[in-house]
């Protein structure tokens, strides 16, 4: 026997709620400390939002722990070099107790309005591993570098309609936690959600 | 390593409650069970089994492994030759490992304390082994077994002249905190003196010309902090003699209290109540309870740390002392059932938080305190609700699951699993009708798993 399925959505949800207040705080206590370099890659960016998350201590009341660069272990043959080829995640986040354990991904990308590498980069490299079950349920994160989040998020919409996929476009939704928050619809995945964290007002 | 068994806890138990294991040996014993070559999966975690009670019943006969006795040890601190995880999760869990580290990592230790405040610190007399080193003694002598907690009435000592070991005769001069080297009454035990007096080696002693300084130690050593503290991390209490070594005590993460509040006190004319009971706070004179919170604060202990730290006390200690006769194996009350209920539903609550969803707790009131069994139900709704009262009469139904509940993994030695019963909305939790498995600690633990459980859909 088991709960009813709104229950189990209802307590992930929960769950990712607290990831989501984590990340957004860090985000935050990004911007205050102006230490993000614009040219900097999204392993650099992504390990300081770790390191400040790591510091929090509602990471303690949540009993959440975040892990960066997280391998994802697959079934395939190991033959020589097979470690350096499995899909590694930017970081998770997870709750475990006994050997019971949740995960909770994140996939970071770069993005700059007037790179489309790039953007073409966050649907390949991002969202379609998440739509093709490469990676297990998470969210995007979007470092966005140069450029305006509406024009940015506008360009790789314009890219998913061109590749006949306008119903999985990026759609703007209200969240309390942050402001530059959207979700995306995927025939495989269900909702898919997209926190673009903008660092274009950064001094340096 | 994928599983460690530890009996050393039945070493000196009751024939009759696992002692025949051991037959008359006192130190513990191990037995290695080997594989050539590597696992081919190896886990992060070690399978750490310290069962705690031996059973007879008209069900089984053997020893008992509940799911509280099975731990998952971090693997790689278990690789740590210097490592304590062992002895705090023989009677802890995890989250008191997590405490210590804690504890450790924040506060100076006692010995870095002593030596930055010129206090003078040893063992008490040991008797005389040559003529070369030796000391006489004239004056008053308290034995060991006479010194009370917080402060002794010199009326307890006895006048002595005698030779002894060559000492530090600084050692029994007043002001003097001194700190029981046995465990009495299932506690560390510290007394002040405000008189110069002679004690035996059993016994260690601090001197300082500040009384407050010492009044501190005296009251922190006393405090439930350091018996829980003591009994995680000692290398002996609860494993051969019921003892701390004055090594042991040194390393204790020491805070000082405030000294202007101390100050105040007048040691000889306090009532700290002499017959205080662990588990019943009304007992314990307000002074007690007023240093305990006092202790609380300065160590920024949380209210969950202090719920596990006053459960060690009352449940792990007084099982490893009292055994068969302890209240943690008592039936439950209907009072246990309530605060578990309320603990378990609030936290499923605070982690729901902005869902929508609320957990609701039905207690039943149709049991006694024969039933095998205990059981309460989580309910989730739309709406917040009070703890609602149930007379439906379950006593029979509790009575044939118990019997679904044991596992035989090898001769005489059972696994009790436990239930969290999951159907539409509901959760029913069921576990053993004793108080270890009710306790406030045991409703945070059971909430975090179940979290877990609905999280992973399991």
């Amino acid at each position: 026997m088991s709960l009813n399925t709104i229950i189990y959505e209802k307590f992930r949800n929960a769950f990712e709620h607290k990831c989501f207040s984590l990340t957004v705080i860090a985000y935050k206590s990004l911007l205050k400390e102006n230490t993000i370099q614009l040219n900097w890659n999204e392993n650099d960016i992504s390990q300081e939002l770790c390191e400040i998350i790591e510091r929090n201590p509602k990471k303690l009341k949540y009993k959440i722990t975040v892990s960066r660069e997280h391998h994802l272990t697959k079934k395939n043959a190991k033959v020589k070099g097979f470690a350096d080829k499995l899909p590694r995640i930017d970081f998770k986040m997870s709750s475990f107790k006994f050997r019971k354990e949740y995960k909770y991904f994140f996939e970071a990308k770069r993005l700059k309005e007037n790179d489309s590498g790039l953007k073409r980069s966050y649907i390949t490299d991002g969202i379609d591993r998440f739509t093709s079950k490469k990676y297990p349920s998470g969210c995007m994160l979007g470092y966005l570098l140069q450029g305006n989040v509406c024009r940015t998020v506008k360009s790789i919409n314009l890219l998913l309609v061109k590749d006949k996929r306008s119903i999985e476009t990026l759609i703007y939704k209200k969240n309390h936690l942050h402001k530059d928050y959207f979700e995306s619809e995927h025939i495989v995945i269900g909702v898919l959600k997209h926190l673009i964290f903008d660092f274009t007002n950064l001094s340096n | 390593m994928e599983k460690i068994y530890n009996f050393s806890i039945l070493r000196n138990a009751k024939k009759n409650f696992g002692g025949q294991l051991f037959g008359d040996a006192t130190g513990p014993i191990s037995i290695v069970f080997y594989q050539k070559g590597q696992p081919t999966n190896p886990t992060d975690t070690i399978a750490y089994y310290a069962p705690k009670t031996y059973i007879k019943s008209n069900i089984i006969e053997g020893l008992n492994i509940d799911f509280s006795d099975l731990k998952y040890l971090p693997r790689e601190e278990c690789q740590n030759p210097d490592t304590k995880i062992w002895k705090i999760t023989m009677w802890g869990g995890m989250k008191d490992w997590e405490l210590i580290k804690k504890l450790n990592k924040h506060n100076e230790c006692f010995k870095s304390y002593l030596s930055e405040n010129n206090i003078e610190y040893g063992s008490g007399l040991h008797p005389k082994e040559n003529e070369e080193n030796k000391i006489s003694i004239i004056g008053k002598h308290i034995g060991t077994s006479k010194i009370s907690k917080y402060y002794t009435p010199k009326n307890e000592s006895q006048d002595i002249s005698k030779e002894f070991r060559k000492n530090n005769k600084n050692l029994f001069k007043q002001p003097l905190a001194v700190i029981k080297e046995g465990i009495t009454n299932k506690n560390i035990l510290s007394s002040y003196f405000d008189y110069d007096i002679f004690y035996n080696k059993a016994v260690y002693g601090f001197s300082s010309k500040d009384p407050d300084k010492l009044k501190s130690i005296v009251i922190t050593f006393n405090s439930q902090l350091a018996t829980y503290f003591f009994f995680l991390t000692s290398s002996s209490w609860g494993l051969e003699r019921d003892r701390i070594v004055l090594t042991e005590y040194l390393n204790f993460p020491y805070q000082e209290l405030d000294l202007q509040k101390i100050k105040k006190l007048k040691f000889s004319k306090l009532n700290f109540d002499k017959n205080e009971s662990l588990f019943n706070k009304d007992k314990i004179s307000t002074e007690i309870n007023k240093w305990n919170l006092e202790i609380s604060n300065k160590y920024n202990l949380s209210y969950n740390d202090l719920i596990n730290i006053s459960d060690l006390i009352q449940i792990s200690i007084d099982l490893f002392h009292r055994q068969e006769k302890s209240t943690a194996l008592f039936p439950i009350l209907q009072e246990h059932v309530d605060i578990f209920s309320t603990l378990i539903s609030n936290e499923l609550n605070n982690f729901l938080a902005g869902q929508d969803l609320f957990a609701n707790a039905t207690i039943y009131n149709g049991t006694n305190r024969f039933t095998p069994l205990m059981m309460i139900k989580i309910s989730f709704d739309e709406k917040k609700k009070e703890i609602f009262k149930s007379n439906e009469f379950i006593d029979l139904e509790l009575k044939k699951l118990d019997k679904n509940l044991w596992e035989e993994k090898a001769t005489n030695i059972f696994f009790r699993k436990k239930i969290n019963y999951k159907s539409g909305n509901d959760i029913f939790i069921i576990r053993p009708n004793q108080r270890r498995f009710w306790s406030k600690s045991m409703a945070l633990e059971d909430a975090s798993e179940l979290i877990l459980e609905i999280l992973n859909k399991n």
